[in-house]
């Protein structure tokens, strides 16, 4: 074979192989990118399937939250306050993650009202960076589709499990995390595998794992009060309705913060954010920390992560707006929260010493 | 914008070299001087992409090595060699070690400055020596600038520069190295995006887990940047050589499987083998190399290591890097013959593991991270195989740990077998014939690579 044929022949195969692959993610449409039919989903990792849901989803109200929000029954929203949500969360999401979601829901113009969890924790990380996030799919650049078409992540990640799903649907055979993609309203649930109670709880936090990182203390407060002032309100946008919530971690997230020496800079923080939200005529706050039941660790699977059945109860008084606060009450809920630790740390003195 | 990028592959390169051999269609003349001009407005761009700031940088240095290579054809050269030096040092010191320090404002690493600083003293060396000018100020940045060995190498010598640079005459277009080119090209994508950059997650998440390896984890993470740095630069290096092969310049290659070596003069004889033969020239030759004794020879090796480690990087750790060469070499030298005597095989083995080792020392954030490491290396406390599947499991696909851990050793196996047993990419390409089996393999390498673009991926050497 000639050179001049080989170079030929490579760059033409080259173009068409591409060309085809392109096509065939374009139909099959791993991550939903650019259709959702039925309402069904194809792929489990929030992150990459976030972005289809924004496009592709009808709504009126878009949930944005960790992993702690994921449990949210969408159906509950409609029937008790009457909207049409969709959860659009990720675990972990940085604050990063939050605006860029956000901001894709926005350039959609397909709502103007919004739930956002406050992730304290978050406050505490400086980083600009998105690791792991496809940026690209959340992007109006037609280019960046590029990378959704030929991308890593769709040819060796969405497109195999997608298929693999999608093939063991059509052999009968049923998975458990196939539950996540029967509905747009189930993406990212995690309630139904993962068991909840205080000896669980017990033994992950004594074995040293936990739901939340190590925290970096050097400077942490000013760090977290820093990035409250410059990140917390990036979502606020005057001509939307906002509803934040801080979830219910338990008493034990708490307690472990005291025994590390920084839960004064969370009480600090949070009495922070809540003086920044309250200011603003077009923002709800609820606050779920000071609830009795942060002290039952039967409702939790580790020192964060609670129960459906308090995801339920959340959306409950998002209806019958209990545990709302106010300019007039947000301290009282500091100070239950902080009465709930102290208790907390005196009733379980015997297994925590150990 | 990097060589393994789509707007380099399927942009910036295509128009390059439509442009460059659209040049031959005009008189021998006309023809060469637009080619030349091409590469050089391709490659300030190509420079000037990542950062505008590279550029100018990059610009007042030419231009004052360009000055200072007129002036040592005529009197006082060797003071004018002294300030060329000087100056070249003293740029590169400047941004090198004052990028991140306290005494002056943090500034950042331009691109490409370690190594076209290290050309412009070799080229400074060659017109000294040879007493004779390069040429013009275009085909001096002509050469200087060539955006395929610009930014990471390869370095060339000076005859070599001007060979293909110094009134270089018009380039036809000739298949044979448009084919053969793409092919190495291809070659070099792929153990960049697709070994490299995969290797590289694991071994970043053991190192970003220093404190907390274990056994198995920390020799995990040392070989999987082991194989990372390797895959990285000589990828890099391929991509360069094959770039400029389309071009109708030929580079030299940078490796000749490194893995293989017997000792550790091997090991440099094969890795980075331009820097090698710069590093030899530029300072083990004029302080006297190997002709003044075996003190003398040992001490010059000690120097060319040192000033080497200071090269790659700020940090004491560079500095033990390149002095824990500096005493390898020091000692092979004096128990030469006794080493000899060590059955090749398992010097092979040893050396191995001694630039595995020391590859803890070039990638760590700090010494904390380096003694953390070594500490689990030599830690045989708990030996959970599974254990080894954390550094694989990316977070999306709920594997268990033992499965993960399979998939990393069956991965780090294969590339141990690639990089001991198998050729290495400068065979491939001197036996390189078109024909189908090459247009397939071709084809895949080069479409798989493209699947692998859109992860995050950065030249490790290119931030030297």
């Amino acid at each position: 074979m000639s050179d001049k044929k080989f170079t030929v022949y490579t760059i033409t195969l080259s173009a068409a192989i591409l060309l085809c692959m392109g096509i065939f993610i374009y139909i099959w449409d791993p991550c939903n990118y650019y259709r959702i039919e039925d309402n069904q989903l194809k792929y489990v990792a929030s992150a990459y399937i976030d972005a289809g849901i924004i496009r592709n989803a009808e709504y009126d109200t878009a949930i944005i939250g960790s992993s702690m929000s994921q449990n949210f029954d969408m159906q509950l929203f409609r029937d008790k306050l009457s909207i049409n949500p969709v959860k659009i969360n990720t675990g972990g999401i940085t604050l990063e993650q939050r605006d860029l979601f956000y901001n894709a829901i926005e350039h959609t113009n397909k709502t103007d009202n919004y739930y956002i969890e406050i992730a304290l924790t978050k406050f505490n990380e400086d980083t600009d960076l998105l690791d792991d996030t496809p940026v690209y799919m959340y992007d109006d650049n037609q280019w960046n589709d590029l990378k959704y078409l030929y991308g890593y992540e769709t040819w060796m990640r969405s497109l195999p499990i997608s298929l693999v799903y999608a093939g063991l649907d059509t052999l009968g055979i049923e998975i458990e995390t196939a539950h996540n993609l029967e509905n747009v309203d189930y993406v990212g649930e995690w309630y139904y595998r993962s068991k909840t109670g205080s000896d669980i709880v017990k033994k992950k936090y004594l074995s040293g794992i936990d739901a939340v990182s190590a925290q970096d203390t050097d400077g942490m407060c000013e760090r977290m009060m820093r990035n409250v002032d410059d990140k917390l309100t990036t979502v606020i946008d005057e001509d939307n309705s906002y509803v934040f919530y801080f979830p219910p971690y338990s008493a034990l997230f708490w307690h472990d913060a005291k025994e590390k020496g920084y839960v004064d800079a969370y009480y600090t923080v949070k009495e922070h954010i809540l003086e920044v939200l309250l200011e603003y005529p077009n923002v709800r706050v609820f606050d779920f920390q000071y609830a009795p039941f942060i002290c039952d660790l039967d409702n939790y699977r580790d020192t964060t992560h609670y129960s459906k059945d308090i995801s339920d109860f959340m959306v409950n008084c998002f209806g019958n707006q209990e545990y709302m606060v106010t300019k007039e009450n947000y301290k009282d809920g500091l100070k239950e929260l902080k009465g709930h630790v102290e208790q907390f740390s005196d009733d379980n003195m015997g297994w925590l010493s150990k | 914008m990097g060589f393994s990028t789509y707007a380099f592959i399927f942009i910036f390169f295509p128009i390059v070299i439509c442009l460059y051999y659209f040049g031959g269609l005009f008189s021998d003349k006309i023809g060469s001087v637009f080619q030349r001009y091409v590469i050089i407005v391709a490659s300030a761009v190509f420079l000037a992409w990542a950062d505008i700031g590279a550029l100018a940088v990059f610009s007042i240095s030419a231009v004052v090595n360009y000055i200072i290579s007129l002036m040592l054809v005529g009197k006082y050269t060797k003071r004018y060699l002294i300030i060329g030096v000087i100056w070249n040092v003293l740029l590169l010191s400047l941004f090198k070690y004052c990028n991140g320090s306290n005494f002056v404002a943090n500034i950042a690493l331009p691109l490409g400055i370690s190594f076209y600083t290290f050309q412009q003293l070799v080229f400074l060396q060659g017109v000294y020596k040879e007493k004779k000018n390069f040429g013009s100020f275009s085909e001096y940045l002509y050469y200087v600038i060539y955006f395929p060995k610009m930014i990471s190498g390869p370095l060339l010598q000076y005859k070599e520069s001007v060979d293909q640079f110094a009134g270089r005459k018009l380039s036809k277009l000739d298949f044979s190295n448009i084919s053969s080119g793409m092919y190495l090209f291809a070659i070099g994508l792929f153990k960049k995006v697709v070994i490299s950059d995969t290797v590289a997650q694991f071994a970043n998440t053991g190192f970003g887990m220093a404190d907390g390896l274990n056994f198995l984890q920390a020799w995990g993470t040392a070989l999987c940047y082991t194989f990372q740095i390797y895959f990285d630069f000589s990828g890099y290096s391929d991509m360069a050589v094959g770039s400029a092969r389309m071009l109708n310049i030929k580079l030299p290659f940078n490796f000749d499987s490194p893995y293989k070596a017997e000792n550790i003069k091997d090991f440099w004889n094969r890795w980075h083998i331009t820097l090698g033969k710069t590093l030899t020239n530029l300072i083990y030759i004029p302080l006297g190399g190997n002709r003044k004794g075996i003190v003398n020879t040992c001490l010059n090796k000690f120097i060319v290591f040192f000033i080497s480690g200071l090269w790659h990087g700020v940090g004491i750790n560079f500095v033990i890097w390149g002095c824990c060469y500096g005493i390898l070499s020091v000692f092979e030298v004096i128990f030469e013959k006794t080493l000899k005597k060590i059955p090749k095989q398992i010097r092979c083995i040893l050396i191995f593991l001694i630039v595995n080792f020391l590859w803890v020392l070039f990638r760590a954030d700090n010494l904390h991270q380096v003694i953390s490491i070594y500490k689990a290396m030599f830690s045989v406390g708990s030996f959970s195989f599974a254990s080894l599947g954390v550094l694989a499991d990316d977070g999306i696909i709920p594997f268990p740990d033992l499965l993960w851990a399979l998939y990393l050793i069956g991965i780090l196996v294969l590339l141990a077998v690639i990089v001991l047993r198998k050729k290495n990419s400068n065979d491939m390409y001197i036996n390189y014939r078109a024909g189908w089996k090459k247009v397939i393999f071709t084809v895949a390498l080069l479409v798989f690579s493209v699947l692998h673009l859109s992860r995050l991926s950065i030249f490790v050497y290119q931030n030297f």
